[in-house]
């Protein structure tokens, strides 16, 4: 897209009639381009005007009450992914033993054998548990115009890495940021510059209430507390 | 007078159910106008509302006021669904959010936008002319694309573009008599 081109769409900008791939690539001239951002101001003032024309209908019977149910079940907490459980490891032979003793012996009670089995057989599951919960690191997909990659968080959001393939350098006086957002806003969990390859980032520890995160094209002078440039790169929401 | 949207951004979650009652009307008459489907529409409220708890956060008075915003993100989400289930698009349209960061601080713009009524803005649109009117009706409130519109009207592509875009900007020079008046 070149900038006479963009020109032209920046009333379809303003009024959120781009596909987000249009949008995308606009939204890079905007963010590199001061004087085209003034020009699209007059049309975004306009489209905030005509928020102001709807003519309120009678609602559907139930309609509201329909809408506020399906949100407050659509806000609950989501069901956690289930996850296989790992292929069932040989159990020590704790229960054969155990009861070879109380027969050898002939002086345990059968409750303490029981007991005994319960214990063991309880580690044992202890073990596999702890197994299962060690493996569940989460993968959150990222894709945005002609980039695509993941976000791999660790199963305690201890820590994450970012892997992203084919997002370009930034511009000049731009960086990229990566976001997490959830009921708290956005929050930024690293910054960097593209690159043309591979590109792999640390992250620190992430929210554990978040549910989504973004890369923003942002310019080098923004204060890095909130996203202020456009969304390159997003996980589904 | 702290809004129920204000409350809600500082972190009153129970604030939440008061803004869905607030603006369930307004959002579902942005988005039956784009879907002409009672039932759609309400589904497209719900992909609504479930964003702005997503992203309600990032408002920025700033930039925009709280009913356009929120309108905005119900008439995109209106869109958005229109979209999907023509498979016309893989992935969703953007909120407001994407755009709205774009918007350059104006306090005196903010201030005319404070006082417009719907009545005020119906009658800027009255004095477009006819053909003007009717491109930014189909593409604001119908959320049609002036290819689309084109199409409908047998015209060409680059006369619903020229039409819209004067439009916007005679839309806003309507307005702004209002604004310069409260520029000191």
């Amino acid at each position: 897209m070149n900038r006479v081109q963009a020109l032209e769409l920046l009333p379809e900008y303003a009024l959120g009639l781009l596909d987000p791939a249009e949008a995308a690539e606009l939204e890079r001239l905007l963010a590199a381009d001061p004087a085209l951002r003034a020009e699209l101001q007059p049309f975004l003032q306009a489209a905030e005007a005509l928020a102001h024309g709807y003519t309120e209908e009678p609602l559907p019977a139930g309609a509201a009450q329909r809408i506020a149910a399906g949100v407050r079940t659509r806000l609950q907490p989501p069901t956690p992914i289930p996850f296989p459980p790992p292929p069932p490891a040989a159990r020590t032979p704790w229960r054969a033993i155990a009861l070879a003793s109380a027969a050898a012996v002939l002086l345990l009670t059968v409750g303490l054998a029981a007991a005994l089995i319960a214990y063991l057989d309880a580690r044992d599951d202890a073990e596999n548990l702890r197994a299962q919960l060690a493996s569940r690191a989460i993968e959150l997909p990222l894709s945005g115009d002609g980039a695509r990659g993941a976000v791999y968080v660790s199963s305690d959001f201890s820590f994450a890495i970012l892997r992203i393939v084919g997002l370009p350098e930034a511009p000049q006086g731009h960086h990229y940021q990566v976001w997490s957002e959830g009921p708290y806003g956005a929050r930024s969990a690293a910054d960097f510059e593209g690159a043309s390859g591979e590109l792999i980032v640390r992250l620190p520890s992430l929210p554990r209430d978040m549910t989504r995160m973004f890369v923003t094209l942002e310019p080098d002078d923004a204060a890095g507390d909130r996203p202020r440039g456009p969304e390159v790169m997003s996980s589904p929401r | 007078m702290t809004t129920h949207f204000e409350r809600f951004r500082a972190g009153d979650a129970a604030a939440f159910d008061a803004l869905v009652a607030e603006y369930t009307g307004p959002a579902f008459a942005a988005a039956v106008q784009v879907l002409h489907d009672p039932a759609l529409a309400e589904e497209a409220v719900q992909d609504a509302f479930v964003r702005l708890w997503q992203r309600g956060r990032q408002f920025d008075p700033a930039r925009g006021s709280e009913r356009s915003w929120i309108l905005t993100i119900a008439r995109n989400a209106a869109i958005d669904l229109r979209r999907k289930r023509a498979r016309a698009f893989e992935r969703s349209i953007d909120d407001a959010p994407a755009v709205y960061a774009m918007r350059d601080p104006d306090d005196t713009w903010q201030s005319v936008i404070a006082s417009l009524t719907g009545e005020r803005l119906r009658q800027a649109l009255g004095e477009l002319p006819a053909e003007q009117r009717d491109v930014i009706v189909r593409a604001y409130y119908r959320g049609q694309r002036p290819a689309d519109i084109a199409r409908e009207l047998a015209l060409p592509e680059g006369t619903v573009r020229s039409r819209l875009r004067l439009a916007l900007t005679k839309l806003r020079d309507t307005l702004a008599p209002v604004r310069e008046a409260l520029e000191p």
